[in-house]
């Protein structure tokens, strides 16, 4: 037996050569930050080597909790993962049923890709159109509703509207993007069904409401429960270039406070922890929404 | 068969709505590319909104003047390369061993790196180890940390495992050849849809990244396009100046504000260009993900 299995790594000597870069890239850059999460339980000496800091128990995590952002940025980032799975969600799948049932080929086939094209754009430019677009003084918005006899708004100075044009944003980066897996499991409905129906009498706004929608919903339900989990890991970039100091009250999110402590900062081990905390809650959050859609794609009454 | 009165109502609303979202996801990229090319009073007054009004590229002679621009170009055009081809390198290799189902260790490896997909140590370590190994400023931080991405080796590997006939591989192994030769005559000439993909991927995600770039990028010499389209679209749109009078600030506010416009257009044309050629592989790749991930 364990002859037989030297045998078989033997004659797969290449492949665990093929794979050396792979994996020591990530032993050092994916588990070695892993290691470094140590550092969220130690007061973190700039130039000490890792193991001879101070070991301070749960102090760093005592600090966030008690301090005056933890609510705000926690308060935040749980607001925007809601937000964006009521609104952003339902998106992709009206834009799927209509690319579906367009009668039109050339309409639906210059929607759809006109519709992806934002997602190919960076982040950057993304907020650079939008600030634009917001611009107190020479932005469009602000152009047409002094046009309108309206008061000018000045967007990213004001927190209520961080939220709305955080979400807006998003659904124009993503909806025709997200529609393309929705398309997919469109195309398999059983045709047979729809013409069976069809003849029955059934009109095509029904055949679309009862046949095709609860066809698909199991894709849409597991998307939505996936997303879930992963919205919470929300990354800084998007926010870090929306945020002013003007709206700092909305726009600060667990992970631009972590960017902020950490890099610009130098509050290792603080910024470590609070990393720590969010990494944890998505964790929980991926592994629990997994299994509630493990049940019900299983179990699903459609 | 005839369609009913409905029907022809239902068809039509389906269609205007398309064309709806059609012109919502465009016509913000168009409003900017006709900005940029339009008189700044004009944009100021709101004369601006379907086609360019005083037709000028007075932003973009301005803009290609600024030396910025130019290194951010040259630099993002580097790191790209370089990035997408030790992405393709790392990811198809150690896929291709993942893909086979005789390997010892199999499960074990593939789980190493799912784990990763869930589970990571965090902004901030991840940047104490990269300033460690002395990266820090240098454009291999952009390049090596980030090149295993698992999302792109889960993808190759279902196409080696699933779409290349085992029997293939096989048969060349009887013929005498390693499983380099097999790799590389074999598999790879067989795998460039999936190949071109995940370039794709690769080409997009790099020459778009921003934060990375922030953290380990201090010099200026070495800043990415997009720090460069960072720097010009957030400067203040506000001018001080002692001796100029306030209709001169206000013209010099609408030019800082025109460049904005033509900066944005000069950083995402590339992609723009490359979409009708490039959104083939897309879409495939999309759906692959979709199906196996």
């Amino acid at each position: 037996m364990n002859k037989a299995l030297r045998k078989e790594i033997k004659k797969h000597k290449e492949l665990y050569i093929f794979m050396i870069p792979a994996l020591i890239i990530l032993i050092i850059f994916s588990y070695g930050p892993m290691y470094g999460i140590i550092m969220a339980f130690q007061d973190v000496k700039i130039g000490t080597p890792i193991l001879k800091n101070e070991w301070i128990g749960l102090d760093n995590f005592a600090r966030f909790f008690s301090g005056a952002w933890a609510g705000v940025v926690i308060k935040n980032t749980i607001t925007i993962c809601v937000l964006s799975a009521l609104f952003c969600w339902p998106m992709p799948l009206i834009l799927a049923l209509l690319l579906h049932n367009s009668t039109n080929k050339f309409i639906a086939k210059t929607a759809q890709n006109f519709s992806y094209l934002p997602h190919l754009l960076s982040i950057v430019v993304t907020i650079g159109i939008l600030r634009l677009f917001c611009d107190g003084e020479t932005g469009l918005i602000n152009i047409l509703l002094v046009n309108l006899g309206q008061s000018r708004i000045n967007f990213f100075g004001d927190p209520d509207w961080v939220y709305p044009l955080y979400i807006i944003s998003g659904m124009w980066t993503s909806t025709g993007y997200s529609a393309i897996v929705y398309l997919s499991s469109l195309s398999a409905v059983d045709n047979d069904i729809m013409e069976a129906a069809e003849i029955d009498g059934a009109s095509k706004l029904k055949r679309i409401l009862l046949i095709q929608l609860p066809c698909i919903m199991p894709t849409v339900v597991t998307m939505l429960i996936l997303n879930m989990g992963r919205l919470f890991a929300m990354g800084a970039d998007k926010m870090l270039l929306m945020q002013t100091s003007l709206n700092i009250s909305s726009s600060e999110i667990i992970s631009t406070y972590v960017y902020k402590q950490g890099i610009e900062n130098y509050q290792y081990g603080f910024s470590t922890a609070v990393g720590l905390f969010q990494n944890i809650v998505s964790l929980i959050l991926v592994l629990s929404t997994n299994k509630i859609s493990k049940k019900l794609s299983d179990v699903s009454i459609f | 068969m005839r369609k009913k009165k409905g029907e022809r109502w239902l068809d039509l609303s389906i269609n205007v709505m398309l064309i709806i979202v059609a012109m919502i996801s465009i016509y913000p990229i168009w409003y900017v590319l006709i900005a940029s090319v339009s008189d700044p009073t004009a944009i100021a007054a709101g004369q601006v909104t379907i086609i360019p009004k005083g037709f000028n590229l007075q932003a973009y002679k301005k803009l290609f003047q600024n030396s910025m621009i130019w290194t951010g170009y040259k630099n993002s055009i580097i790191y790209t390369t370089a990035a997408t081809l030790v992405d393709l390198f790392v990811q198809a290799t150690c896929a291709f061993a993942l893909s086979r189902k005789t390997l010892p260790g199999r499960k074990f490896l593939s789980t190493l790196f799912i784990i990763t997909m869930y589970f990571s140590g965090g902004m901030i370590p991840r940047f104490i180890i990269i300033s460690k190994l002395g990266m820090l400023n240098s454009p291999l931080a952009l390049i090596i940390p980030g090149c295993v991405s698992v999302y792109n080796i889960i993808l190759l590997r279902n196409f080696f495992e699933y779409n290349i006939p085992d029997s293939l591989i096989e048969a060349a192994q009887i013929d005498g050849a390693s499983w380099t030769k097999c790799f590389i005559k074999v598999v790879l000439p067989l795998s460039t849809a999936i190949i071109a993909t995940v370039a794709l991927f690769s080409i997009t995600s790099h020459w778009n990244a921003y934060l990375g770039a922030q953290m380990y990028l201090y010099d200026s010499e070495l800043y990415t396009l997009q720090q460069v389209i960072k720097i010009i679209t957030s400067e203040a749109s506000s001018v001080v100046s002692e001796n100029a009078t306030l209709d001169e600030m206000r013209q010099m506010i609408l030019e800082r504000n025109l460049m904005k416009y033509a900066v944005v257009v000069v950083g995402s044309i590339p992609l723009i260009i490359a979409y009708p050629f490039v959104q083939k592989h897309f879409v495939g790749g999309v759906m692959v993900g979709a199906v196996k991930g």
